[in-house]
């Protein structure tokens, strides 16, 4: 009897998702927020991973962290810290809008495009 | 002849665009993602955000804490309001245990509409404890399905207990202009609250 061996796997398909940040959970730059709009400016390095280089691809446009993410189909903090590392790198650059600072020309904005829908 | 050559072009300026984000909340199967698609240019997204959590063994033989991963996944919407601003709807993971990560979630919220449904209206308390609580500007949408009694708002105002300087109004999330109509209301308190810290 072997009763004292731990159970078997049974999800061996399970890919951890951090693996492809190296383990780290946290971004660099940790200021970035899931809807904070990001876009590619500089010249992509040759060593860039297959998702860091999906991230580069698809933020030729202004594009949010979140939805670089679901593009992706990686957890929002994966995304966080890939995106990070391209900040660094100067691959990426960010605009983050502190809501406070928004202004009441930007309010009238929403409410008349929200309204136009 | 074209112009300069694309070789020596370097990559283009960031446009400046920035974004802000509204969150949707409220109870389980209330129709937030419902709500974020009436108005979404794009059908609503899912990201998962992972985290860490102890799992409570039931069986208290065992004294190990596992340590479990979990996914919450939230849905988001957008919209684009010119070449500037881009607004994003994101909706609260639906269960209270998930309460735990409104805050990466509503950490730099412009404002939050809570949604309601009259049959269960202790499901929002969560939700309206936690934005008083943050002084986030929220709104109340009291989402009336088919079949249930139509409570007047004052009814549903007093029963959430909420201020009167609290916008509640009825919302079908299924219909657009009545989404439309909550995330106007939303806006409209929003800029108020703003207009009165600026004037003071």
């Amino acid at each position: 009897m072997n009763d004292d061996l731990p159970p078997r796997a049974t999800t061996q398909d399970f890919v951890r998702p951090f693996v492809i940040t190296g383990g780290r959970t946290r971004a660099a730059d940790s200021s970035l927020k899931m809807e904070t709009m990001v876009q590619t400016v500089g010249r992509p390095r040759d060593d860039l991973s297959f998702e860091m280089a999906r991230i580069v691809d698809c933020s030729y446009e202004p594009i949010s962290v979140a939805e670089i993410a679901a593009a992706l189909d990686v957890p929002l903090g994966v995304a966080m810290v890939l995106v990070g590392d391209l900040v660094d790198d100067g691959c990426l650059e960010t605009t983050y809008s502190n809501p406070v600072e928004i202004e009441l020309s930007a309010l009238t904005r929403m409410i008349e495009r929200v309204r136009a829908l | 002849m074209s112009g300069p050559s694309e070789a020596t072009s370097v990559a283009p300026r960031a446009r400046k665009v920035t974004s802000v984000k509204l969150v949707v909340a409220g109870g389980f199967g209330v129709g937030k993602t419902t709500f974020v698609s009436a108005v979404s240019e794009i059908a609503p997204l899912t990201t998962e955000a992972a985290m860490t959590t102890e799992s409570k063994d039931v069986d208290d033989t065992s004294l190990i804490n596992k340590k479990v991963t979990t996914t919450v996944a939230m849905d988001f919407g957008r919209i684009t309001v010119d070449d500037q601003l881009v607004m994003y709807l994101f909706g609260t993971p639906g269960q209270e245990r998930f309460a735990f990560m409104w805050d990466d979630l509503c950490d730099g919220a412009l404002g939050a509409v809570v949604l309601a449904d009259t049959r269960r209206l202790a499901d929002s308390f969560v939700a309206l404890d936690y934005f008083e609580a943050r002084n986030t500007p929220f709104v109340v949408g009291v989402n009336h399905f088919a079949g249930s009694y139509h409570y007047p708002i004052p009814e549903v105002r007093e029963a959430l207990g909420v201020s009167d300087q609290i916008p509640v109004v009825d919302c079908d999330a299924r219909n657009r202009e009545s989404v439309k109509v909550a995330l106007i209301t939303l806006l409209q308190h929003v800029y108020e609250i703003r207009r009165a810290s600026m004037a003071r």
